[in-house]
């Protein structure tokens, strides 16, 4: 009796040493740095390692509750937290229904387009914005881009229309209406509708 | 012979668990298998084009555009790095800070910023489950005048102020951390000394690192044509400048876009890592990818993203960076990072 029990020992024996090599062996092995530097120059690897280290460290300590009030004092003093809009030092101009923003800041990879201004028109809770440039791919292609923003959060519609010619990069110069005026830099001038967003031959 | 049988069989089973232990703990400790297969890309997270630095009213309660973005980011379970993009750097009334991407382009200070991102750490923290980590990479550009060393330090000694805030009682820092930003365009810019001013004014004060989103224009997609020594990529760039303000900096570490669907971004970035190969003293070692899929999924910018194969998805644009630097030894590495970015916030 004692011999057939010997087989079920023997196997029981063996998981018990598997497991008794493998757990803290895994164990190991997980439990290194994630992250391997040894390809990183001497000045980067400190950084991530010190950060790492300091993460480490912040993960070992007794983890600071979710979701309390305000536990930082991270909200902002009355009022502080919605600033006055500062319109700052860039050129605006009244044009037509909307106004002329001097300034080459887009949403956008230079790589893909390249503004040189903008006209914005407010409308309640949405705006409408035509940046005005040129094509990242193609230096001599001017083109628009429309984005109509909703509550200042979501760009709701658009569009993206080049001139109907090769002259290079556009800027609106000005506006009726919603009628905008651009010019390239050879002179040539172009008129885009912003309501059917075309560019369109005036009289 | 029963009982042989039997033992005979308990040994080989025996061992087969031995092996099959062994060969658990040698799955474990190898490097080498996470490397050698393709490996599947990392979750995106969603960074921004930032027109908000509203942090609500603490006199209503109300939380705010920025906790909820904050909090967005840690019900997805953002694990990685998401940039929140403010624009271009500029001076008003003797404070520095940035035009925004806002219909309207507000300036919004230095101190108007870090306001508003500890609300999205907030939202963050409150949100997200236990075991994530997110890097806020609080980002500018490298577009007009307002680019100067002075902006630089005051933008580091924001991030230094973030960390020193996530750090604080109680800490945040098991699950958040704050690095510095710089959509870094040839394109952009005039000439490249301005920004690479910027780089080395803000590792000259910051704690941390930062992390270059920008781009690589004019740069060779394979070994050859070559750009000759000193040759301009674009705007009086040349491939050293790209290379120092993306990584020869000691905080500088590249995020690039990724976004044409041709590969060619990817094969840009493999370049550039074996340009540091060759010629300095290490491959360059790129952290992630950054894509505009959200941006090109617009309906009505569909077909403008299609026209000019700029809509990579984000596991795209992670695989195609992770086979082009693994096309190569010298290049081989692993990215860690997938981010898209949005123009919604």
């Amino acid at each position: 009796m004692r011999r057939l029990h010997h087989p079920r020992r023997l196997m029981l024996a063996a998981a018990l040493v598997a497991v008794m090599i493998a757990v803290p062996l895994i164990t190991f092995a997980q439990s290194k740095p994630s992250h391997d530097y040894s390809a990183y120059p001497p000045e980067k690897r400190v950084i991530l390692e010190a950060q790492d280290r300091a993460i480490a460290t912040a993960q070992a300590e007794p983890r600071p509750p979710k979701n309390p009030q305000d536990p930082k004092g991270a909200a902002p003093a009355a009022g502080g937290g919605r600033p006055t809009p500062n319109p700052g030092n860039l050129q605006r101009t009244g044009a037509g229904s909307g106004s002329i923003i001097e300034t080459a800041l887009a949403p956008f990879s230079s790589e893909q387009f390249l503004a040189q201004n903008r006209w914005v028109e407010n409308q309640g809770p949405t705006a409408t914005v035509v940046y005005a440039g040129v094509d990242g791919q193609d230096a001599s292609q001017g083109r628009v881009m429309v984005h109509v923003v909703r509550d200042g959060q979501t760009v709701i519609d658009g569009a993206s229309v080049p001139t109907p010619t090769k002259h290079g990069t556009v800027r609106v110069v000005g506006a009726r209406g919603e009628l905008l005026t651009l010019r390239a830099l050879d002179g040539t001038t172009f008129a885009f509708d912003v309501v059917s967003r075309k560019f369109v031959t005036t009289g | 012979m029963e009982i042989r049988q039997a033992i005979s069989v308990s040994r080989r089973l025996a061992m087969l668990m031995l092996i099959v232990a062994l060969c658990g703990v040698l799955a474990a400790e190898s490097p080498s298998s996470a490397v050698m297969a393709a490996p599947t890309p990392p979750a995106a997270t969603i960074s921004r084009y930032m027109g908000t630095v509203d942090a609500g009213d603490s006199n209503t309660g109300v939380t705010g555009r920025m906790y909820d973005l904050g909090c967005m980011s840690g019900r997805n379970s953002e694990n990685g790095i998401v940039i929140l993009d403010y624009g271009q750097p500029a001076f008003v009334n003797g404070e520095y800070g940035t035009y925004m991407y806002d219909t309207n382009t507000t300036f919004v200070s230095t101190n108007t910023i870090e306001t508003a991102v500890k609300r999205f750490l907030k939202g963050y923290w409150d949100c997200s489950p236990l075991g994530t980590f997110l890097y806020v990479g609080v980002g500018t550009n490298d577009q007009g005048s307002g680019v100067t060393t002075g902006h630089a330090s005051a933008w580091a000694g924001m991030i230094n102020d973030l960390n020193s805030f996530i750090l604080s009682p109680p800490s945040w820092g098991s699950q958040e951390g704050t690095v510095g930003a710089i959509d870094a365009e040839p394109g952009f810019t005039t000439s490249p000394t301005p920004t690479r001013s910027w780089v080395d004014a803000y590792a000259g004060t910051a704690n941390n690192h930062y992390y270059d989103f920008g781009d690589c224009p004019g740069c060779p997609t394979s070994g050859t044509p070559q750009p000759a020594p000193g040759a301009s990529l674009q705007s009086g760039w040349t491939r050293d400048d790209v290379w120092y303000v993306t990584w020869g900096n000691p905080r500088g570490f590249p995020l690039p876009e990724i976004y044409r669907t041709d590969g060619s971004n990817a094969a840009q970035w493999e370049q550039m890592s074996l340009y540091g190969a060759v010629s300095k003293s290490g491959p360059i070692q790129v952290q992630g990818s950054m894509t505009e899929q959200a941006a090109c999924s617009k309906s009505w910018n569909v077909t403008y993203c299609q026209t000019y194969g700029l809509n990579n998805s984000p596991a795209q644009g992670w695989s195609q960076l992770w086979d082009a630097v693994n096309g190569d030894s010298r290049t081989a590495q692993s990215p860690s990072y997938s981010t898209d970015i949005s123009w919604d916030n």
